[in-house]
């Protein structure tokens, strides 16, 4: 497989850059023009209403390339060990008062991860990918400039403010298994796939049932140069904001490139 | 579309508390469960917690939490002011993060968690304590409103508050004012806004007798006397989103254009009040 992989990322208005609860990895790392056997990625999105979201962001992306399944066994277990990896690290810390009592709500995310592969079919090399959700980040497949796949959400109206969450507490999470989706399908030289947190996915949408074209308008920004690619997106996303087309909130876009099988 | 404003820390909102701290606090709680118990000590401990929910959803990591909100505690009994205890003592309105830092002091109480097994277990959690039980005097509500309306008119002036998300005034008493007619200034009270729409008066009278309540009514019908139409009067209505706490978490019935207003209310009836003023938006609008 030959492919472009791009990381794209920006915290809320207001907040600073450490204070991103957002988080986003890839197997290989960000690079144009590679040539592997599978890329393997992901993103998550941290709650903002939990603590030390971003450490439990952080934790669940990067397991998820580690371990390169897309099952819901898989990613339990990712859950299990990284709750006690959060759990560690939270009570190494000298906590005041307050954060310690908010550490025993737990942390929450969003988590979407994606494989892709090749496979041998009919005597040619056929691009294959699986993927799985929980929350409200989204992939994207585009084909020729149009939308071909949407997923876990297909229509902006869908996004609301309650996602589903992994949370760090067992507890927390006993209902929350029958929510996990699971997508899979092929892929084409070509084709490219958006990965993004819950705003700018609902702006692709919403601006796709509009008739234009936000994907198209996203590739634009990208440059060989990645520090450019990433101040334009920067740009790009303040103004969707003061136009009040997206929500003020961490936005997160990884993209993929797909030159050849 | 008013109370719409984002909460955040370069925009934050504010929450005001005035108790009665009245001679006639002092009466016990006759209601099952509750016997015993002082309708000012059951305050101060609900106030307490209030406190610590609030910080505790404006912490975000081990750092100070962001200063989401601004708060005051108004006392009113034999002597009318703030009423923070330690060394927030004598302070009208302040942020989030000193107050977290500065409890006068901190309790360790056993409280039941779930054990992940549908169980429940105790864990000993801390209980901060900002605010201390008092039952002393008469009930000076007119000085009190007088003096929130100064404390309010003040804050909502300054040019970083003007665009916020409206103060909430939570007012929690168990009788009639002794120093006049306070219905005139607590109209006034309501009447202050900001930007993004009027300051919202939520008026509670507790009851230790076991008589029945009124709760968040659209209209003044069913009221027993002129001081439960007084509150009625000068209570702000509720936001959408504390509308639908009240219905979907704790099953209460109202229009959509119910009062903040509570009449005879239990010790059950108090705390549910209390975090349904103290949460006008979700917590995901808090930015």
């Amino acid at each position: 497989m030959r492919f472009s992989i791009t990381h794209l990322a920006t915290q809320k208005l207001g907040n600073r850059p450490k204070e991103y609860e957002d988080w986003f990895a890839s197997d290989p790392p960000e690079a144009s023009q590679l040539s592997n056997l599978y890329l393997c990625l992901s993103i998550t999105d941290g709650a903002t209403e939990s603590i030390f979201s971003s450490l439990w962001a952080k934790l669940l992306a990067e397991d998820f390339i580690l371990q390169k399944s897309t099952h819901t066994d898989a990613l339990k277990a990712i859950v299990a060990g990284k709750s006690e990896a959060w759990t560690r690290a939270i009570e190494s810390k000298s906590l005041p008062w307050y954060a310690e009592e908010k550490a025993r709500y737990g942390a929450f995310a969003t988590v979407l991860g994606a494989y892709f592969f090749t496979k041998p079919e009919r005597g040619r090399l056929r691009g294959r990918f699986r993927a799985v959700a929980l929350g409200d980040s989204c992939l994207f497949q585009i084909r020729d400039g149009k939308l071909r796949r949407a997923f876990p959400i297909q229509q902006s109206n869908e996004f609301d403010s309650h996602p589903a969450l992994l949370s760090t507490r067992v507890s927390a999470n006993r209902n929350v298994w029958e929510k996990v989706r699971h997508n899979w399908g092929g892929w084409k030289a070509g084709d490219t796939f958006f990965f993004a947190t819950d705003a700018l996915s609902a702006w692709f949408l919403q601006q796709t049932e509009s008739g234009r074209s936000p994907f198209g308008r996203v590739l634009e920004l990208l440059s060989k140069d990645p520090e450019r690619s990433r101040s334009n997106f920067v740009e790009l996303v303040q103004l969707l904001r003061d136009d009040q087309e997206l929500k003020n909130d961490d936005v997160t876009c990884s993209i993929v490139e797909l030159h050849d099988v | 579309m008013s109370y719409s404003a984002e909460i955040s820390r370069v925009n934050p909102s504010c929450f005001l508390f005035i108790i009665d701290q009245s001679g006639s606090m002092g009466d016990q709680f006759i209601q099952p469960g509750f016997e015993g118990r002082t309708k000012a000590d059951f305050l101060a401990d609900t106030i307490n917690k209030v406190l610590t929910n609030i910080v505790i959803r404006s912490t975000k990591t081990e750092e100070t939490p962001w200063d989401y909100f601004h708060i005051g505690v108004l006392g009113y009994g034999a002597t009318v002011g703030p009423a923070f205890a330690g060394s927030l003592s004598g302070k009208s309105l302040i942020p989030v993060s000193e107050i977290a830092e500065n409890p006068a002091r901190i309790e360790e109480r056993a409280k039941k968690v779930s054990d992940g097994a549908g169980g429940l277990v105790d864990q000993n959690v801390k209980f901060p304590i900002w605010f201390e039980s008092v039952a002393n005097g008469g009930t000076p509500m007119t000085q009190a409103m007088t003096d929130a309306n100064g404390i309010l008119s003040s804050w909502l002036a300054e040019s970083e508050h003007q665009d916020c998300f409206p103060p909430v005034v939570i007012h929690i008493s168990d009788g009639e004012s002794t120093d006049g007619d306070p219905s005139g200034v607590m109209t006034e009270l309501g009447n202050l806004t900001s930007s993004d729409g009027n300051v919202i008066l939520f008026n509670i009278h507790v009851s230790s007798s076991d008589t029945g309540s009124i709760k968040y009514p659209n209209s003044s019908e069913g009221l027993p006397d002129q001081y439960a139409q007084m509150l009625f009067d000068t209570a702000g209505h509720l936001t959408p989103f504390m509308i639908q706490t009240a219905r979907n978490e704790y099953g209460f019935e109202m229009s959509d254009d119910a009062r903040a207003y509570i009449f005879n209310a239990s010790p059950d009836e108090l705390v549910a009040g209390l975090d349904i003023g103290t949460r006008p938006t979700a917590d995901e609008n808090l930015r």
